[in-house]
């Protein structure tokens, strides 16, 4: 990997300079990060708004034949929730000037575009169209109405509202619909001011590409902005539960969906990390985990069941598809399994096996510049979080866990709330007139 | 037979790979990638859900076998009478899976290290199928969830009810896993069946692509390819007429917006779609319902669709429709705004404008894609099934012009062969 060179354009204004001359591709990104409060429902509107038109590009379809003229450039926006923040980010990824065909200077036109996005919306006298608002509030409002036709997704959130529900974290990363549907273009215009002002803001600059103009355009920019108070996240981790909560819920659906949530046992998202990492592996990882194993392979229970920790939160989260009927066989085996890892029921073999798939996982990000991209944005959980760790020394760190972490780390691990989504019997077998 | 080596390069990308005819009848695509660090390796054969009826020379009539079985065995041959291929695996770090579409069963993997020993185990399960009736058993549990799964998927079931109104006979129609009838009825005797028609080497290519040189392929190979006898294959296909089967349908999901596709079956005298044909389809689509498009914005403007409204030119052996979908509260508005747009370019011509931005914007789409390995390996599979290059469509674009895209219009797109699929709301 290259050297990275860190900048600060602005105080809480991070810059990372990424070059490399491996790729057909740049990618110039901005990632925004706020606490999981106040005007989220603005900012989750935002990344969609901004993405939308600037003042130079003043509509959808101008902004999409500019990006069509610079060789199908693609502008990404998103919002997602990493501990108890929120995050709004921005991206343009395009060919290298070398493609060129009339000798366009293609990146340094992403990089600009970028910035007019952010600092040079579209505004009428000094507020975002109305028109514009209400087109995206339907167009995001219809996202958030669509996750209810993704099960999986469904089932998942459903189960961290109700672990959560004294949580910050319970509030969705859009926060509420209701709330979404009622802004104002004055509401929206408060947040994007507020948002330059006081997030904590990482610009990445990855590929080809001289971003030596953008610490010097950042520092422009910034200038007219008051970036001296900027904010901080911090997530509150649980790292006991007091006893199981189980809920259920019926919808037509063929496929009934399971979702556990335990508590990790993490104190904060550094405590023994890497240890829980690998216990979490071992335990529902890859098709040598436990739960692949035994669930799927064993006892042909379903199809998919895997574990996941989310690290910022301190949490772990078991999924899977399963027969309605077979609900209480399968999360008795889960149990079991996650006994078997407390009780240390796994050979060095099974250790090291984890160790090389997450390590050959983690390399790979080395291989696109979105990847690239989104390993130094992931770890941003504060700007004065300077160990932005390398893939390779990720792998150095996962290298040293031992057995016998994996068993203390294990034993931490306590269940908190049980979900299933049930089938109410109306969507099954309704469809035998088919063939 | 000898082995017989090809350097395939593209100055203008700083691209190239070799092109192998190896001695044991595989065709074997390896492309270094320098500063890569981890090696994708695919291994595929042509063959999948719509090869449910064949005839092989020496046999006296055609087999006709249960739908789903090529998804199947995919599963299937994971499994051997010692340590199954994930285990194996997990030995050495990769990361392993496959996948069985229309037309194609692919085993993969990617690893940052250890790439022989990955190839020696991608080689070895691939050729050895180890299938007993309890073995057999167990996957119909684990099948029949995964297929339970995509039912409650809208997307997925959208689109193969618009096959199913499409197609009268054609197997694309038939999911791919099939259903949980059909796969009662697979056993041991009819998966070998399936592999020994299908997983013949010279029937199959194996494509390896980033962190690799060519010698090192090449030494695996030697030792691990077991030259497959040179047979002939007769798939049969039943005549599919031009004519759709009906030209609406509709299902009810627990979703929350209706979901649609709106599909325009097209009837080709080749089987295959050569790659021109499909970056003109592309070109075409992009320009008629692209996101730089009038149509686009007038549908976004009528709060007629949202952002998921995209389309598709979905082809295969003996199948091409082209595919506009999304959500929207009224999908039949959707689909008259598009048959309406569609008439007023096949009146007026694409204009030269169009014609040049969209062709900037997917050749630069073209360009990226090759930043990619797992994409790069994929394509290369394609490519060679199609008996073409893969960098043959840098040369298409460049060479392509207005006139043929306006021909491509005249000749597909047509209302009479229009299908309308949509998924509405259950009532909870």
């Amino acid at each position: 990997m290259a050297d990275i060179k860190t900048l600060y354009p602005a105080k809480g204004v991070k810059l990372c300079l990424i070059p490399t001359e491996q790729f057909k591709t740049s990618i110039v990104s901005a990632i925004i990060a706020m606490p999981l409060a106040g005007r989220i429902e603005e900012r989750a509107l935002l990344s969609s708004l901004l993405r939308r038109a600037s003042a130079k590009y003043d509509d959808l379809t101008k902004m999409n034949r500019k990006l069509a003229g610079l060789y199908g450039a693609v502008l990404s926006s998103g919002v997602d929730k990493i501990g108890e923040g929120q995050f709004v980010s921005f991206s343009v990824s395009s060919v290298d000037d070398r493609f060129a065909i009339d000798g366009e200077r293609i990146s340094s036109e992403c990089i600009e575009l970028l910035l007019e996005i952010l600092f040079e919306p579209k505004l009428c006298d000094g507020v975002f169209s109305a028109e514009d608002v209400e087109t995206e509030k339907r167009l995001f409002a219809e996202k958030i109405d669509s996750e209810f036709s993704d099960k999986k997704l469904y089932s998942l959130e459903a189960m961290i509202e109700k672990m959560c529900e004294d949580e910050v974290y319970s509030v969705k990363r859009y926060g509420s619909k209701e709330k979404l549907l009622s802004l104002t273009p004055e509401d929206v215009t408060a947040a994007w001011r507020e948002m330059l002002a006081s997030a904590m803001i990482q610009f990445n600059v990855v590929g080809n590409c001289d971003g030596g103009d953008i610490a010097q355009n950042l520092r422009e920019r910034f200038e007219k902005v008051d970036r001296s108070n900027p904010c901080e996240i911090r997530t509150q981790i649980i790292s006991e539960c007091d006893g199981e909560k189980y809920f259920s819920e019926s919808q037509s659906v063929k496929q009934g969906k399971l979702v556990i949530g335990m508590r990790s046992g993490m104190k904060d998202k550094d405590d023994d990390y890497y240890a829980f990492k690998v216990m979490t592996d071992m335990f529902g990882g890859g098709p040598y985990s436990k739960l692949f194993m035994n669930v799927r392979e064993k006892m042909s229970l379903c199809y998919y069941c895997g574990a996941r920790l989310n690290r910022a939160k301190g949490i772990i989260v078991v999924q899977s598809g399963i027969e309605q009927e077979n609900e209480q066989k399968a999360v008795a085996a889960i149990r079991q399994q996650l006994e078997d890892m407390k009780n240390g029921v796994f050979t060095d073999e099974d250790i090291e096996n984890s160790i090389k798939g997450i390590s050959d996982m983690v390399l790979s990000a080395n291989d696109l510049p979105d990847t690239i991209n989104a390993w130094y944005s992931g770890n941003y959980t504060s700007v004065e979080d300077d160990e932005k760790v390398s893939p390779e020394e990720f792998v150095e760190n996962i290298q040293k866990v031992t057995a016998s972490q994996v068993k203390e780390a294990a034993k931490k691990v306590s269940i908190d709330t049980i979900f299933m989504l049930k089938p109410n019997g109306k969507g099954v077998d309704e469809d035998d007139d088919e063939d | 037979m000898t082995t017989k080596i090809e350097k395939i390069e593209n100055s203008l990308l700083g691209e190239y790979y070799f092109r192998v005819e190896h001695k044991s009848g595989l065709t074997v695509l390896v492309m270094p990638k320098e500063g890569y660090s981890s090696t994708y390796a695919l291994f595929g054969t042509k063959y999948g859900s719509i090869d449910n009826c064949f005839k092989v020379s020496g046999d006296e009539s055609p087999t006709r076998v249960p739908e789903g079985i090529a998804h199947f065995l995919e599963h299937k041959l994971f499994e051997s009478e010692d340590l199954d291929a994930f285990e194996r695996y997990a030995k050495t770090g990769a990361s392993a899976n496959a996948y069985t579409s229309f037309d194609r069963t692919c085993y993969l993997f990617s690893c940052t290290g250890n790439f022989k020993a990955n190839l020696e185990i991608l080689l070895d399960f691939v050729q050895s199928p180890y299938f007993t009736e309890k073995t057999v058993e167990k996957e119909q549990g684990i099948i029949g969830q995964e297929i339970r799964m995509y039912k409650d998927v809208p997307g997925w079931e959208v689109l193969f009810n618009l096959l199913r109104a499409m197609y009268h006979n054609h197997p694309v129609k038939i999911d791919i896993a099939g259903t949980e009838e059909t796969i009662a009825q697979i056993d041991d005797k009819l998966l070998y069946k399936c592999y020994e028609t299908f997983y013949n080497l010279n029937n199959m290519a194996l494509a390896v692509v980033g962190n690799v040189e060519l010698d090192e392929v090449l030494e695996v190979c030697d030792r691990l390819l077991k030259p497959s006898r040179p047979q002939s294959v007769e798939r049969i296909f039943e005549n599919e007429p031009e004519e759709v089967v009906e030209s609406f349908i509709e299902e009810e999901l627990s979703v929350s917006n209706p979901v649609f596709n709106l599909g325009f079956k097209e009837t080709w005298l080749t089987p295959e779609r050569t790659l021109k044909e499909e970056i003109c389809a592309d070109i075409l689509l992009e320009i008629i319902a692209g996101n730089t498009s009038q149509l686009y914005r007038e549908l976004i403007d009528k709060k007629l669709v949202n952002t998921t409204f995209t389309t598709e030119y979905f082809i295969g052996t003996g199948f091409a429709a082209k595919i506009f979908s999304g959500e929207s509260a009224d999908p039949r508005t959707v689909a008259e705004l598009i048959r309406e747009k569609i008439r007023v370019f096949k009146e007026n011509g694409i204009s030269q404008e169009d014609f040049d931005m969209a062709k900037k914007k997917l050749f630069g789409r073209t360009i990226m894609a090759f930043n990619d390995i797992d994409n790069l390996a994929d394509s290369l599979i394609k490519a060679e099934f199609l008996h073409e290059g893969l960098f043959d469509d840098m040369e298409l674009f460049r060479n392509l012009t207005l006139e043929e895209i306006n021909e491509h219009l005249r000749k597909t797109l047509d209302e009479r062969y229009c299908v309308l699929s949509v998924i509405n709301p259950a009532k909870e």
